[in-house]
């Protein structure tokens, strides 16, 4: 399959920079640079699938912009993501962290939609992110945009909590030519290479290799990890090649080709760890194009994850395997000035082989339809909305577990949903801004929750299985908010109510079966509802030209609704508890000279979290343990040796802290040069 | 009734009032700041209607001149010459290019010679006679004076201040011939 994708990639790069050949000097293609230079403000098109400034945007839009993750002394998304209001980050290592928006934090989930330019991340067999093996270098990264509230309409299943949009510079507009070596505690090594070449004017390709690789040790990996399986670091390398060109009507054409091999640790979802051995390949070719019926776009691409996983616990270890075909066509237009439209087909099939079976599998088709409408009520009132139907046909094949009370036609299963999103902007005729929108998004059973997932425990007489019949989760929310000016301190704020509803949480059932045979038997069930309310607020201004600051505060509170949980598994499956209510981020930054000084501080207030060692070494009952009410600090400090060359050094969580009750982090101090001309 | 607490024995309805009245005093304080900023042709006016230029199709030659149509009979308008002079002298061809050629109203005739004019303040009278000039010339007439993109004398609008704001008239660009990248019309306001 690898070799089919590389193969693949290499021809179409081939007739890419073929077709690009001789174009003349009339392209015209899309140029966010441009735009953002004459807005002065960030422009995205992850809100509504049109191009807007991020301040038009009908939804709460956090930006993390290039110049912020340079100065960030971050390694990974999830350190930069953690620093803004309403995210929480759970490490169970150094690498495989889980990232929530505005709560519900739990391992594979699935509540949030994670792309890279466009393409989903998402691993479908277990439902989680493997934000460690991302094919993509911070280098490469234009801007990071986090679309908070339900996006299903849009974008489909699982962007129920929101959307984390990742995107890379377009290599004709900004090319990046980069080399960095990074070294610290944890014997964490770091290096990553990057060239654009520009065959022609009007083409260009960008290639990245990059790895790192860490003794993870200091960590304290928790001592069922240490019982039962092999110690594991985190190690990853990534290959990246993206193709640009614009033709001579000014459509582009790009293709983008990536293959990640590595390794991490992670969290079941009964939070035990895992070890994760991974090898993801994708390919995507896109097309933009201005026609007389308007903008079209066209997309398609496919993931393929190879996984082997050793699970503690008494669980088998063994592979499972997921592949994602997806296509779409999408045509935007304005029938007149004060009206934008959007019309949208997707196409997606997805599949995975049943969890240490590779000659059964599981999957679905998903077909989808949306319209989005954005109509100017008045010069200083927008209107948005939008909506769309999923129709799903899932299917299995191969042998189904005997024990499994399920036949193949239950399996046979189709289902419909459909999800919408509606968003008011009321502009005054200062920068400021008020928002009022609501919406309602879809987290879809993982392929494992619908039936991937039919593993018996040795250790035990017990049985866990997906069920086909379990439904989608379903998130309402609604939020009011408003941009507000500072121009006293050259900044601007934000402040954010929200509430929100979840319905048929996806779970292990609160009834345990035992057979005649005395297995126990736990299946997958949707097991309850829970409410939540929050605030966000946001400053961020200069003093003077060398100083910049920023700071934001959340406030959350949740209630479940869960009449019963499963003893065994989950029996306290309370978001309330795993949610802090308080979290508040604090940036510093200081430019003189050649000097950058920057100092990022989160503190978190109490939450707790269920821990697995209580169970399987004292054999008690699952407890919650306390954790959270700590700082993290992570300064850097950077010196630009010349115009192209930059030293720095940077500690990240300085002090250790426990996110998870399975492992104590140790901080982390790093030391980097990186050339970039 | 019985008090509702949290895991960590608070009494839950205490717990609210108060972030209530945090929350209310953050928004008071956030209300009382900022103040509006307004202002007439600057040279930020002058850089961002520049920027438009890219986005008119097809693509601009990097180096374009720039008439800036003025009255000198008329201070306001001698006022924005000398504004689009002093903030394009010079200026390197970064982000924003055009090389400034003053054009008196009195030669009205050669506006068609110039892709881009900026039309100053203080021609009012004279804006209906600049756009059935540039009629079908592919001439880009662009102004600080919204009114003038209102009424469809000028194609392109632009304020910088307080916030960035283009308004393109689509009738008056079709009637000078001018076309923008669709992803341009996106994003301005259009009229």
């Amino acid at each position: 399959m690898r070799s089919d994708l590389l193969g693949l990639t290499a021809a179409l790069c081939l007739t890419i920079l073929g077709l690009a050949t001789g174009t003349s000097a009339k392209a015209q293609g899309i140029d966010y640079n441009r735009l953002e230079t004459l807005f002065e403000e960030p422009v995205i098109t992850s809100a509504t699938g049109k191009p807007q400034r991020a301040s038009d945007a009908p939804a709460t839009v956090d930006i993390i912009t290039a110049e912020q993750i340079r100065r960030s002394g971050a390694t990974d998304i999830p350190t930069l993501l953690q620093r803004l209001p309403g995210i929480d980050v759970y490490r169970a290592s150094l690498d495989g962290p889980d990232v929530s928006i505005r709560g519900y934090t739990a391992p594979m989930t699935g509540r949030i939609l994670v792309l890279v330019d466009g393409r989903q991340v998402y691993n479908d067999s277990w439902g989680f992110i493997s934000w460690g093996l991302l094919p993509v270098d911070l280098e490469e990264i234009r801007q990071i945009e986090v679309i908070k509230g339900p996006q299903s309409a849009l974008y489909g299943f699982n962007a129920a909590a929101g959307v984390i949009n990742i995107i890379t510079q377009n290599p004709l507009d900004q090319p990046i030519n980069s080399l960095r070596l990074s070294g610290g505690s944890q014997a964490y090594r770091d290096a990553s290479a990057i060239t654009t070449l520009k065959p022609t004017d009007h083409s260009a390709v960008r290639l990245a290799v990059a790895g790192f690789d860490a003794d993870d040790s200091g960590n304290r990996p928790d001592p069922i990890a240490a019982q039962n399986m092999a110690p594991l670091s985190p190690n990853r390398h990534t290959f990246h090649a993206d193709a640009v060109t614009r033709l001579d009507d000014g459509d582009q054409l790009g293709l983008d080709a990536a293959f990640v091999s590595g390794q991490e640790r992670r969290l079941t979802s009964w939070y035990s760890p895992m070890l994760l051995r991974e090898q993801i390949a994708s390919i995507k070719a896109n097309w933009t194009g201005s026609t007389p019926i308007g903008l079209l776009s066209a997309q398609a691409y496919r993931n393929d994850f190879r996984t082997h996983a050793d699970l503690p616990g008494g669980f088998p270890s063994g592979d499972f395997n997921n592949d994602a075909t997806v296509a779409s066509l999408s045509d935007l237009f304005k029938p007149d000035p004060d009206n934008t439209i959007r019309l949208s087909a997707d196409y997606r099939r997805n599949a995975s082989t049943i969890y240490g079976h590779n000659n059964a599998g599981l999957g679905y088709d998903v077909w989808s339809g949306s319209v989005m409408w954005d109509t100017v009520l008045s010069p200083s009132l927008t209107l948005t909305n939008a909506v769309r139907f999923d129709d799903l046909q899932l299917g299995r094949w191969g042998p189904i577990n005997p024990d499994v009370p399920f036949t193949r036609a239950d399996y046979d299963r189709t289902l419909t949903a459909y999800s919408f999103n509606s968003g008011l902007v009321w502009r005054f005729d200062t920068p400021d801004a008020l928002r009022l929108n609501a919406g309602r998004g879809y987290t879809l059973p993982t392929l494992s929750q619908f039936g991937a997932w039919e593993t018996q425990q040795t250790s035990a007489n017990a049985l866990e299985y997906g069920n086909p019949g379990v439904n989608p989760s379903e998130v309402w929310n609604t939020e009011l908010s408003w941009d507000h000016d500072l121009s006293d301190v050259n900044g601007s704020s934000r402040i954010g109510v929200f509430f929100q509803r979840t319905a048929n949480i996806i779970d292990f059932a609160p009834a345990i079966i035992v057979t005649p045979q005395n297995q126990i038997q736990l299946p997958i069930a949707n097991v309850g509802a829970s409410r939540t309310m929050g605030l966000e607020a946001g400053l961020h201004g200069k003093l003077a030209p060398a100083w910049d600051w920023s700071t934001n505060y959340t406030f959350q509170a949740i209630r479940d609704a869960i009449p019963q949980r499963s003893p065994l598994i989950s029996p306290n499956l309370s978001y309330a508890e795993r949610t802090p209510h308080h979290k508040l981020n604090v940036h510093i930054g200081y430019t003189v000279g050649r000097w950058n000084m920057d100092l990022d501080a989160s503190y978190l207030a109490r939450y707790a979290l269920p821990d697995f060692n209580a169970v399987v070494l004292t054999g008690n009952n699952w407890a919650e343990t306390p954790l959270g009410q700590f700082v993290l600090l992570s300064p850097r400090v950077a010196f630009h040796l010349t115009d192209t060359v930059t030293a720095e050094v940077a500690a990240q969580g300085l002090w250790r802290r426990q996110d998870l009750p399975l492992s104590v982090l140790e901080p982390r101090v790093l030391f980097s040069l990186t050339g970039r001309w | 009734m019985a008090i509702q607490r949290d895991r960590w024995g608070k009494d839950i309805k205490e717990r609210l009032r108060q972030f209530g009245l945090t929350l209310s005093s953050l928004l008071l304080v956030w209300l009382g700041s900022g103040e509006p900023a307004w202002g007439a042709t600057t040279a930020k006016d002058v850089l961002v209607a520049l920027r438009t230029f890219y986005f008119v199709t097809p693509t601009v030659p990097p180096h374009v001149n720039l008439a800036v149509l003025f009255d000198p009979t008329d201070q306001q308008s001698l006022s924005d010459l000398k504004t689009v002079m002093a903030t394009l002298k010079g200026r390197a061809m970064g982000d924003a290019a055009g090389f400034p050629v003053p054009l008196p109203l009195d030669q009205l005739n050669r506006i068609t010679d110039f892709r881009f004019v900026l039309v100053t303040s203080g021609l009012e009278h004279q804006q209906q006679a600049i756009f059935e000039r540039t009629r079908g010339s592919g001439t880009v007439t662009i102004s600080t004076d919204l009114a003038c993109v209102e009424a469809g004398w000028c194609v392109i609008g632009v304020n910088a201040e307080p916030r960035v704001q283009v308004l393109v008239n689509g009738k008056a660009a079709v009637a000078a011939g001018v076309q923008f990248d669709a992803t341009f019309l996106m994003m301005i306001r259009e009229q």
